[in-house]
């Protein structure tokens, strides 16, 4: 069991730090207007941040998370429908636990 | 060109739910989700509606769950949060045109509404030349409440699972980030390079940096590779 006091300091901060991001943009552009090449590289770093979560939580994932991301990724090329591709990868993760696990 | 100057009406708020209205249905889903990861790592539905009522951030709410472990490993998780909400810095530049003639006390409200669906929608409008701010806030909200209300019922229905991994629920978070990647995708020319920087910098920080940097570690490698292959007048905007 996590304590209590812990459990709500974590809530609490990923609430602040979520909202500290949200109103910043609001805010610094008072006194920094973003040049474009500055726009350029959080534009950048906003995907790369996701593929710095994705490929090693790929590389670390059983086979369960293997083939669902993999299929979740064939069915939002092929079709561009999100919950279409995510319900693919999770039945892929059911099938293959039950199957390969 | 009709009246140029930023307005809030009522009109505007009906009308921004209406552009968010499908994507409603998204987010009760993602709130299911969500609560059905939480439940799993031993949040009580009272905690997981709370954050998501406060917070309203599926990427961010996802990545805190993927570090939820015992004992909870603060200062990655707070790292991960910020490095996955970041991309907010940008979108509330964007919308700072609209935001700037009202009271100051706004940029706080906006803030709290500011999610994806809503945010494109509203620059959308802005584009063509509407000022309301109620579609930004109309749209918010109507994405806000079916968020905690799945949140709620995912909880419920995780407490009734035995083996979540035999479900897949595990897996949601990353194949979710990954089909979000293909809409962050800017083409070849602005994403290649820092995208493959991000990947090999992330895997060198999860075997050799403290468990959880690896994320703000990739980040700042493509963003610091898209700030360095920036070319004026490159016209590819």
């Amino acid at each position: 069991m996590i304590e209590l006091s812990t459990v709500y300091f974590g809530l609490l901060g990923i609430a602040l730090i979520t909202y500290a991001t949200r109103l910043s943009g609001l805010i610094v552009m008072d006194f920094f207007p973003l040049t474009k090449r500055m726009e350029r590289a959080l534009d950048a770093m906003t995907g790369s941040v996701f593929v710095a979560f994705v490929v090693p939580a790929f590389y670390k994932g059983d086979i369960g998370v293997k083939l669902a991301t993999a299929a979740a990724l064939i069915v939002m090329f092929t079709t561009k429908k999100i919950l279409l591709a995510l319900t693919a990868g999770v039945l892929t993760a059911v099938i293959a636990r039950a199957v390969l696990g | 060109m009709e009246n140029n100057k930023p307005t809030l009406t009522w009109k505007g708020a009906v009308y921004g739910a209406k552009l968010c209205g499908p994507i409603a249905v998204f987010s009760l889903v993602f709130g299911v989700a969500f609560g059905a990861i939480a439940a799993e790592k031993g949040i009580t539905s009272f905690q997981a509606v709370m954050l998501s009522f406060v917070t309203f951030a599926g990427t961010s709410q996802f990545v805190a769950m993927d570090f939820w472990t015992h004992p909870i490993n603060m200062v990655a998780m707070f790292m991960a949060v910020f490095a996955i909400s970041a991309r907010h810095l940008l979108m509330g530049a964007a919308l700072y045109p609209w935001v700037k003639d009202y009271p100051f006390y706004w940029r706080f409200i906006s803030a709290a509404f500011m999610s994806d669906p809503n945010w494109a929608f509203s620059l959308q409008e802005y584009e063509k030349g509407n000022r309301d701010f109620g579609i930004f806030l109309g749209g918010g909200f109507l994405l806000w409440v079916p968020w905690f209300v799945g949140t709620y019922l995912g909880v419920e229905f995780g407490q009734l699972i035995r083996d979540p991994k035999a479900l897949g629920i595990d897996t949601f978070i990353v194949t979710f980030f990954a089909c979000f990647l293909i809409s962050l995708w800017k083409g070849k020319q602005r994403s290649l390079l820092p995208w493959v920087a991000a990947g090999v910098v992330a895997m060198l920080g999860y075997f050799f940096l403290p468990s959880g940097w690896h994320i703000m570690a990739g980040g700042v490698a493509g963003g610091v590779i898209g700030y360095v292959t920036y070319k004026e007048e490159s016209g590819d905007d």
